[in-house]
């Protein structure tokens, strides 16, 4: 690993987790108020982390474990929100219930 | 319409607490920013006050500002989930002011003593010399002294009522480890990669696993007052957030692992755990935007405190921490301004906002408001996050360029390091940090003042309550 490789490599993966976090506000935002430009803006968020991982992959020094881990991690952060916001409402509407 | 409420007699020594934390956070802020002046003026108040007892007193008040408000936290919140006053308040407000005396004499220790001959005498009365728990260990076992108590009042408690709820049952277990890591700051080992494993212990476990719990419960607790989510969700929501970040914490430990001699696969197993802690904060995140869409609020202030508490642990510890936490970048980042950077973020993130919260939520109560907010607020809100987010890009630039220059190019040697501290990228990054470290701390100055108006407020409305009823003093 370079010197610059290794600055640009972390900065990719600081970008990395900061599109899945806007990925993940934006889709929440998007399905609880039901607009869907806040929904494009969602998945604008997730194609550029996927672009971020897919320049880390082919273009880093990271180990290979490291880039399956990292491919494995961006699979996760599609479905986290979705799996998150689906058992939330879930959660609330028998937690209404209950209560 | 005002009303003031009475108060249990443990919630009267949580707003002592609260008192105390504030006023800590308040020295920290100084402290910093002497430690902040000096990167920039080396010379600044060097003869009384080096720079490492500067930096003592920044990051071992910050440990007590946020420590004293986690135990106001629960003073204030457990009544109402037992029921009734917690056990044993003659003790704990003992403690409180043996605490305020400790604090005070470990203080003017550091500030005027600062150095011991390196005997036994030094480790029992002037510092133990372990980063995060220097005090010395008279302090420290009046610490142990203490907090055992704190252990007393909420186990003692619950088992006098003979009825526990679920949030109660994860803070009585998160007492357990809490108490017995402390025990880890007394040990003196001669060999320093077996001093430094433990010490990890102590000081990673208290900030990704015990204190997670602590203010997770703190929050589930907070929820169910400002937004008035239903207890079932509250709890639901707290056990998968503690099973998360308990099985990406413990392990994660290992990143810490790489300077001080642990076996090789701790790289790995720590990189690897480390890495999946932003998901359970993505999962944090998904729940404040769901509850700010779904619940109404009482109290401003905590509301958007405990939002921020879920966005800025996901930036602080999640964002921060991933760039650095993968072995081969932490090998070069590790120790830098970046993980100061790192560390900024992330407590403010994962704990100050949190403590913040409450500290509104309870003076609301303490006060009787209906509601709370105002202008006040919203500056001290807008201040101190600019400052903060500020100073951790400015750590940020600066640690990059400390990384870039000292470790990966100039291979760590003393002259690497001299070098590197005079990069322009590092030079402008520690000026932008001071600049927005005074951001800060006036950001500070009028959130210290607004929950002091509203307490004052308060205290008018207990002597009048009818007249301020009228005026609708504090509420809006």
């Amino acid at each position: 690993m370079t010197p610059m490789g290794f600055v640009v490599d972390a900065i990719g993966l600081g970008f990395f987790a900061l599109f899945g976090g806007a990925y993940g506000l934006l889709y929440a935002a998007s399905e609880l108020r039901g607009e869907r430009r806040l929904g494009y803006l969602a998945i604008a968020s997730y194609a550029a982390q996927s672009a971020v991982l897919l320049a880390v992959v082919t273009l880093s020094a990271l180990g290979p474990i490291w880039k399956v881990f990292l491919i494995g991690s961006g699979i996760a952060y599609y479905f986290i929100p979705r799996v998150t916001l689906r058992y939330l409402k879930n959660l609330h509407a028998s937690g209404e219930i209950h209560s | 319409m005002t009303r003031v409420p009475s108060l249990y007699s443990s919630q009267s020594l949580a707003l002592r607490y609260f008192t105390l934390s504030v006023a800590l956070f308040g020295v920290m802020i100084v402290f910093g920013l002497i430690a902040a002046t000096k990167y920039i003026h080396p010379g600044f108040l060097a003869q009384p006050l080096p720079f490492s007892m500067a930096k003592i007193m920044h990051i071992d008040v910050l440990v007590l500002w946020l420590l004293t408000a986690f135990m106001g936290s629960l003073f204030w919140l457990l009544p109402s989930e037992f029921k009734r006053d917690l056990v044993g308040m003659r003790a704990a407000n003992v403690v409180f002011w043996l605490f305020c005396i400790t604090i005070a004499a470990v203080a003017a220790t550091f500030l005027f003593v600062q150095y011991g001959p390196g005997t036994d005498k030094t480790l029992w009365l002037v510092n133990q010399g372990r980063k995060y728990v220097e005090e010395p260990r008279w302090a420290a076992i009046v610490v142990a002294i203490g907090i055992a108590v704190f252990v007393y009042n909420i186990v003692g408690t619950a088992i006098a009522v003979k009825r526990i709820t679920g949030v109660t049952w994860v803070i009585i277990l998160n007492l357990i480890p809490l108490f017995g890591l402390y025990m880890l700051a007394f040990p003196a080992m001669t060999n320093m990669a077996v001093d430094q494993y433990w010490w990890w212990w102590l000081v990673h476990f208290w900030v990704e696993a015990t204190w997670e719990v602590l203010i997770g419960s703190i929050v589930a607790l907070v929820l169910m007052r400002v937004m008035n989510t239903s207890r079932n969700v509250v709890e639901t929501w707290l056990y998968i957030e503690v099973a998360l970040v308990l099985a990406t914490g413990v392990l994660g430990i290992g990143h810490h692992y790489f300077w001080m001699g642990a076996p090789k696969y701790w790289l790995g197993i720590g990189g690897f755990f480390s890495a999946l802690e932003p998901l359970p904060l993505l999962g944090m995140v998904i729940h404040a935007v769901y509850d700010a869409g779904e619940h109404k609020m009482t109290n401003q202030p905590a509301f958007y405190w405990t939002m921020l508490e879920a966005f800025g642990n996901f930036i602080g510890a999640g964002v921060w921490g991933f760039m650095i936490t993968l072995p081969q970048i932490n090998l070069f980042a590790h120790g830098t301004q970046w993980t100061a950077s790192h560390g900024h973020l992330a407590f403010w993130g994962a704990y100050g906002c949190g403590v913040i919260a409450v500290i509104y939520l309870a003076v609301q109560e303490a006060g009787g408001y209906a509601q709370i907010g105002g202008r006040a607020w919203k500056w001290a809100f807008g201040l101190l996050n600019v400052g903060m987010y500020g100073m951790g890009g400015s750590l940020l630039i600066a640690g990059m360029a400390q990384a870039f220059y000292e470790r990966a190019i100039g291979g760590s040697t003393f002259n690497a390091f001299v070098a590197a501290q005079q990069t322009p990228w590092f030079v402008e990054g520690i000026w932008m940090r001071w600049v927005f470290g005074l951001l800060f701390a006036a950001g500070y100055a009028i959130l210290a003042s607004n929950l002091i108006a509203i307490s004052r407020r308060s205290r008018v409305a207990a002597a009048a309550p009818a007249t301020l009823a009228v005026e609708g003093a504090g509420t809006r």
